[in-house]
């Protein structure tokens, strides 16, 4: 490792090279795009940062979504071009892809997203929300405020399917009830039986895991509905969502994007010195129209953990930065972030926002304090929870719609 | 309160049959990161199961002697660490009846799913062996229920399909199976009256004594 570079000289020191593999184009090119943006960001802020003795060179490639393009890529890229840390994927699936080739090839993947849980491998570095830091919080404020029958609907894969399973095992361990759970071919945007479904149910609450075009449909529907049912209205009978974020919001667009409820580790309209820096620099460079979301901070805060650790390791190998990195915390937008050694995940700190017509969210809640990674919600216990939702300021009473009610 | 569909494995305790490499490593590190408390032994003889709620075991290096109990009788679920794929090896390994598998190298999907399974097969082995042992203790005590009937049909002057009858009705009424409420009479045919009358007291004072 060189020594520190030279004011007011082009930047010396080692050029390190880092994977930047996101699908900016495909099915969900519009995350993979902001993510990309949150990425680049922060490769040329380190690359700005006189503190750091070294450089990152970003080797970007685009998958478009296809799984062996991921494998393909990455495996390219770990063993031509030198490269041992890559900031990268989405999907569960795409990382499922690529964790073989990180194993065997002995590099770190910096995966940026929330996602559903149930796993912790020693390859990769999770920057985004575990089932405990966006679901649980979620569920517990909705049974505390809005009642106890829940109607799932989501997309045909595996964030769903485990969301929904969590939801299901809460709402029922806590005496409430499932109206029905309904899912959509992804892409799907057949909506209209799953309305009526919805006004013959009667729910409490909706929990939506539909990602893109589905959710945007189904979001229209229902501000369509409630022109003339006054169930469809937020205050009613609210959508609820794990994956609901600002660039999403913009494209629902109108009344239709407004008064949902969304749980996330990073809202735009956080009040943060730090958050303010980086949404002005993150338009400053991709243009004043582009919003910043969870996901785009995620992948902001892996590169920027990642030249913390590789500056703190004086080595790129895999186990002294991942050493080096337990021992940070870094002052993000959201607030402060650190890596769990237990299992590689990030202390994040859960928000719950609701959605506004001007495509932003108002914090409605924050956790006290960065909440410890559980991805296989083995710390959660079903009995306590319930316990503790009984101990709520009027007595144990939610809300339904069948009328107060005292659950025991 | 419902219980859950999943197994949760927080509080659970883990012996690790292995020695230290970075499988068991790995492995550890998974379990504990599962909530599970973990112990590693190699080598070990005669292990026993007290205090313990799963075994993983080195499959490529196990040996007759390992576990305390016989081939196949393990009171706790067994997880094999399969590496080798000798056929002597599978062989032993099969023996042990291990409820789930593992391969090596160990990596970073399986050791969830293969406690959610050895746990799961292993309950309904459980209950399997119950069952089996339950209708196999019945279908020995056939002859003894046929002579019984026997003794019945003469001391009380009725045909088989009543005499089976009289058994069922006074088995349920003392709380007794019909085979032991069998086994009684025909140790004493000539007090059959007396038998189906007293069932119940006669049983409890020969468990009594017992």
């Amino acid at each position: 490792m060189g020594t520190s570079s030279r004011r007011g000289q082009g930047r010396s020191g080692p050029v390190i090279p880092v994977g930047v593999v996101f699908s900016s184009t495909g099915s969900y090119g519009t995350v993979g795009e902001e993510m990309l943006h949150g990425a680049l960001l922060a490769i040329e802020e380190v690359n700005h940062n006189l503190e750091f003795d070294f450089t990152f060179a970003p080797k970007v490639a685009n998958p478009a979504g296809d799984l062996d393009q991921y494998r393909l890529l990455c495996e390219d890229m770990l063993r031509t071009q030198g490269v041992r840390h890559v900031v990268g994927c989405y999907t569960s699936s795409s990382r499922k892809e690529v964790i073989p080739v990180f194993e065997k090839l002995d590099a770190l993947l910096w995966y940026p997203s929330h996602y559903e849980g149930f796993e912790s491998c020693n390859n990769v570095i999770y920057t985004g929300a575990a089932p405990n830091q966006h679901i649980v919080p979620l569920i517990d404020y909705m049974l505390r405020n809005h009642g106890n029958r829940v109607y799932c609907i989501g997309s045909n894969y595996i964030w769903a399917w485990e969301n929904n399973r969590i939801m299901r095992e809460i709402v029922l361990g806590c005496k409430g009830g499932v109206a029905a759970e309904k899912y959509l071919p992804v892409g799907s945007t057949d909506i209209a039986h799953v309305i009526d479904e919805i006004v013959e149910t009667q729910p409490d609450f909706i929990f939506s895991t539909l990602i893109g075009e589905s959710s945007y449909a189904f979001l229209r529907a229902y501000g369509e509905a409630g022109r003339h049912n006054a169930l469809f209205h937020p205050a009613a009978m609210p959508v609820t969502s794990c994956n609901l974020s600002e660039p999403e919001l913009l494209a629902v667009g109108g009344q239709a994007a407004v008064g949902h409820i969304a749980s996330s580790v990073y809202f735009q309209s956080m009040d943060r010195a730090e958050n303010r820096a980086f949404l002005s620099r993150f338009k400053a460079r991709f243009g004043t129209d582009k919003v910043t979301s969870t996901d785009a901070e995620a992948s902001y805060i892996a590169v920027i953990l990642l030249a913390r650790a590789i500056h703190a390791a004086q080595s790129t190998e895999i186990e002294p930065v991942k050493q080096a990195v337990y021992g940070y915390e870094l002052a993000a937008p959201q607030g402060p972030v650190r890596i769990d050694s237990d299992n590689n995940h990030s202390y994040l700190t859960p928000s719950l926002g609701r959605s506004r017509g001007d495509g932003e969210f108002d914090i409605i809640w924050t956790a006290d304090a960065a909440v410890k990674p559980d991805p296989y919600l083995v710390r959660f216990d079903i009995r306590q929870f319930y316990g503790d939702l009984d101990r709520v300021e009027n007595g144990p009473i939610v809300a339904s719609r069948s009328g107060l009610r005292v659950i025991k | 309160m419902r219980k859950s569909s999943l197994p949760n494995f927080r509080d659970c305790h883990a012996l690790v049959l292995h020695r230290s490499d970075s499988n068991s490593e790995t492995l550890i590190r998974q379990l504990e990161s599962l909530g599970l408390t973990v112990r590693r032994k190699w080598s070990a003889d005669d292990v026993s199961a007290t205090g313990v709620d799963v075994v993983f075991f080195d499959a490529d290096l196990g040996y007759d002697g390992l576990f305390a109990w016989p081939a196949s009788r393990a009171p706790i679920p067994l997880i094999a660490v399969m590496g080798s794929e000798a056929p002597g090896r599978i062989e032993w390994t099969l023996a042990q009846g291990p409820s789930a598998y593992l391969t090596k190298p160990i990596g970073s999907t399986g050791v969830f799913s293969a406690l959610a399974i050895a746990f799961r097969t292993f309950e309904k082995q459980q209950q399997l062996h119950k069952s089996l042992a339950d209708l196999t203790r019945r279908v020995e005590a056939r002859p003894v229920l046929f002579k019984a009937i026997l003794v019945v049909m003469e001391g009380f002057g009725v045909d088989d399909a009543e005499a089976y009858q009289l058994l069922r009705t006074n088995s349920m009424k003392h709380r007794v199976s019909i085979e032991e409420l069998s086994s009684l009479i025909v140790g004493s045919p000539d007090s059959v009256r007396e038998t189906m009358g007293n069932a119940n007291r006669r049983i409890l004072r020969q468990a009594t004594r017992g």
